[in-house]
């Protein structure tokens, strides 16, 4: 992508950067609430914005795809309903995507703007949405999107880009960010980040070492094709009776993962008034594919945990060409049953 | 008291002289401080996990699964919760004290048939809460440790931090009632001794002597931090309804929107469907993604149970629990 410009923006001047963005915007950024843990969440100050945070537990998928979304209200009266749209949605900013959580908006993308019937609501949001993406150096040993393929210091399908870089006395320490205004929706923040200097000749080349180091830290790459093609062949294999196993149907892996998308809709009806809205949900609930005579395609935990694999690392590819997983651990790092999803890719892999 | 065993043994035992079908019990997990489940079939297990393998090969699988389990203070989960999916086969089952209660409340409310249990008591002094310890430490260091004799060591920014092992259990195990199982068949460890505790933690006198507004505004931001999974009910060893009430959707009993008094009417209908039934096993707690704090909520209910029906849950299998019962002695008249 063609870099417009880049700004170097010191971490102590972040906060007046995120309040200027805050500034005709709601932002979305990584925060750490009162327990101490990362989150994504929509900030009420620019202090709060934490740019120690690794992969917040709380995804970014809520900036597109609310917890609770409102897709029309009504009022019945005399036999007669009045159906009211909700108001557009204002203009957000997603702030501090990791990589891996910038090819999790690509999932959705992909899914929501999917023919015949691409969703309205998300089309909506997605659009008003400027989205920021933040270079990663850590290693998170629960991270793997670089065995998927992304560069955590990668800045495509963002409109601008945060490079952290080190400098000064402490070496290792981020002490700047190099702002990397990269689209028409980027150049529009013009008054948030005029203010800062252009990049000189030497944060050119600490962005380039950076990224350069970024690469070299290269790791076998997962073969999602022979994945994919080895689901296709053990849909009823014995070894899902195997991968449920420990798998309590909790939901938790599915709700904090940044691609899962599924939704329940529901009413909220007080009176003569109601609003239709639409909730998370996940494939792991029996509840989510109860048919209406009681019938249940998905009748066990195995053909929900079978499920959960096969839309990641099968459906998905075969459709979009995108596998529905970014690497970022956090199904890892919130399952009770400690169930990893590397190790079940490597099962599935060694399975003969 | 039990025999005391060797736990990979005693495993071994089972499963190859067909005693049980199934073992459940703990092995390393991928990450740090963490104990997976470790669910071993055995070689009369009539529903094998495995069908189509080979004799040998099934052989070597489950010796080298018993060869993997463990028991020390990273083995956080209540395995009871898998009784439910094993119930008509004769299955063992490792349990900490607070796990065994659970067991007891499956068998008071006839959930599971003691016929086909075997009970592997672990005694326990507490299990490690790593969140906790990645706050004691003021980093998401809880993804890289070491363990160093009675202290956790953890790369922090770039500096080495300590804690010690003791400092960083949950709380609800500093609080534990019955560090030893209080059912098993076999003890894989010594017991271990039992502090006198205080009826109410101070935590639970303060709650109870605050103001309703304080109560309030408390209880308002815990349930604000919920996202509705109902990760902490899928967890919970005593939340095995078919159709929960939660999942009641004709007609809908719960809504499910970011509105907090979703989630207050969600886990109010849950408290009240867990009392005397709750054992305080800390599953919930420990499942949520968001750091609910469950704890508070359960605690206060079961105190309140204690208090007002002489009763703590998951003790005795001969009692019956207080809402599963009835008395022609009971002073209200109502349901005389
Ligand atoms: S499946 Fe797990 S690792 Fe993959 S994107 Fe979802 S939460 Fe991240
Ligand atoms: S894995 Fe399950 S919850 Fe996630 S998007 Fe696919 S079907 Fe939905
Ligand atoms: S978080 Fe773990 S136990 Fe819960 S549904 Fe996902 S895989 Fe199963
Ligand atoms: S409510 Fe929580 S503490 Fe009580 S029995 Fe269920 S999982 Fe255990
Ligand atoms: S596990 Fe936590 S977030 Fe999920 S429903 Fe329970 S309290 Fe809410």
């Amino acid at each position: 992508m063609m870099t417009r410009e880049i700004r170097i923006i010191p971490l102590s001047e972040m906060p007046a950067f995120v309040g200027a963005l805050m500034q005709g915007h709601k932002v979305l950024a990584p925060t750490r609430n009162d327990d101490g843990l990362c989150v994504f969440a929509w900030l009420a100050a620019p202090e709060q914005a934490d740019w120690t945070c690794g992969i917040p537990q709380v995804p970014p998928k809520q900036a597109f795809l609310p917890r609770t979304e409102i897709l029309f209200t009504y009022h019945r009266e005399k036999g007669r309903e009045t159906i009211t749209p909700p108001p557009a949605p204002e203009p957000q900013i997603a702030l501090g995507l990791h990589p891996c959580d910038v090819q999790a908006v690509k999932v959705l993308d992909a899914v929501f703007s999917a023919e015949p019937s691409p969703d309205q609501p998300y089309l909506a949001r997605r659009a008003a949405t400027t989205l920021i993406g933040r270079g990663f150096t850590e290693q998170d040993p629960l991270v793997f999107c670089r065995e998927l393929g992304i560069d955590p210091m990668d800045n495509r399908d963002c409109d601008a880009f945060l490079v952290p870089l080190a400098g000064g006395q402490a070496e290792h320490t981020t002490s700047r960010m190099a702002l990397e205004i990269l689209t028409d929706k980027g150049v529009a923040l013009r008054l948030a980040y005029d203010g800062f200097p252009k990049a000189g000749v030497e944060d050119l080349a600490a962005i380039a070492e950076a990224r350069k180091q970024s690469a070299a830290r290269g790791v076998p790459l997962l073969d999602m094709a022979v994945i994919q093609r080895r689901l296709e062949n053990i849909f009823n294999s014995d070894l899902w009776n195997r991968i449920h196993e420990p798998c309590v149907g909790c939901g938790a892996c599915a709700f904090l993962c940044p691609t899962c998308h599924c939704f329940d809709i529901q009413e909220e009806v007080m009176g003569q008034d109601g609003a239709r809205v639409r909730v998370w949900d996940t494939c792991q609930f029996d509840l989510f594919t109860r048919h209406a005579s009681g019938h249940n395609p998905r009748l066990s935990q195995k053909e929900r945990s079978r499920q959960r694999i096969m839309h990641k690392f099968s459906y998905g590819v075969g459709k979009f060409h995108i596998p529905f997983c970014v690497g970022c651990g956090r199904c890892i790092a919130v399952c009770p049953a400690h169930n990893d999803v590397r190790q079940i890719l490597k099962e599935i892999s060694d399975f003969k | 008291m039990p025999k005391q065993v060797d736990l990979k043994t005693i495993a071994r035992d089972l499963l190859t002289k067909g005693k049980v079908e199934v073992f459940i019990g703990y092995q390393a997990a991928s990450l740090p401080l963490a104990a997976a489940p470790l669910i071993i079939h055995g070689a009369k297990d009539s529903v094998d996990a495995s069908q189509s393998m080979a004799p040998d090969a099934e052989r070597d699988m489950m010796a080298r699964k018993v060869a993997a389990l463990i028991f020390d203070d990273r083995c956080e989960m209540n395995l009871v919760n898998y009784l439910h999916k094993f119930k008509d086969r004769k299955t063992a089952v490792v349990v900490k004290g607070c796990d065994s209660r659970s067991v007891v409340g499956l068998l008071q409310e006839k959930q599971v048939d003691r016929k086909n249990l075997v009970i592997i008591g672990a005694p326990c002094r507490g299990v490690v809460d790593r969140r906790h310890v990645a706050k004691l430490m003021g980093c998401d260091a809880s993804r890289e440790v070491d363990r160093e004799g009675e202290h956790f060591r953890f790369q922090c920014a770039g500096s080495w931090k300590r804690v010690k092992v003791a400092d960083a259990i949950y709380t609800a195990c500093r609080e534990c009632q019955v560090h030893n199982p209080v059912i098993a068949d076999y003890w894989i460890g010594a017991p271990v001794p039992q502090p006198d505790l205080p009826e109410l933690t101070a935590e639970m006198e303060a709650l109870r002597k605050a103001s309703p507004d304080h109560r309030w505004t408390r209880f308002h931001k815990e349930m604000s931090k919920c996202i509705l999974c109902y990760a902490c009910r899928n967890l919970c060893p005593a939340c095995y309804c078919k159709t929960c009430f939660a999942d009641a959707c004709k007609p809908k009993w719960v809504g499910r929107t970011d509105d907090p008094s979703d989630a207050m009417l969600f886990h109010l209908q849950r408290l009240m469907h867990l009392g005397g039934r709750c054992t305080g096993c800390g599953a919930c707690v420990r499942g949520c993604p968001m750091n609910v704090d469950l704890r508070l909520y359960n605690d206060h209910l079961r105190s309140h149970v204690k208090q007002e029906y002489g009763f703590m849950a998951g003790m005795d299998s001969a009692v019956h629990p207080p809402l599963a019962m009835y008395s022609m002695g009971d002073c209200n008249e109502f349901i005389r």
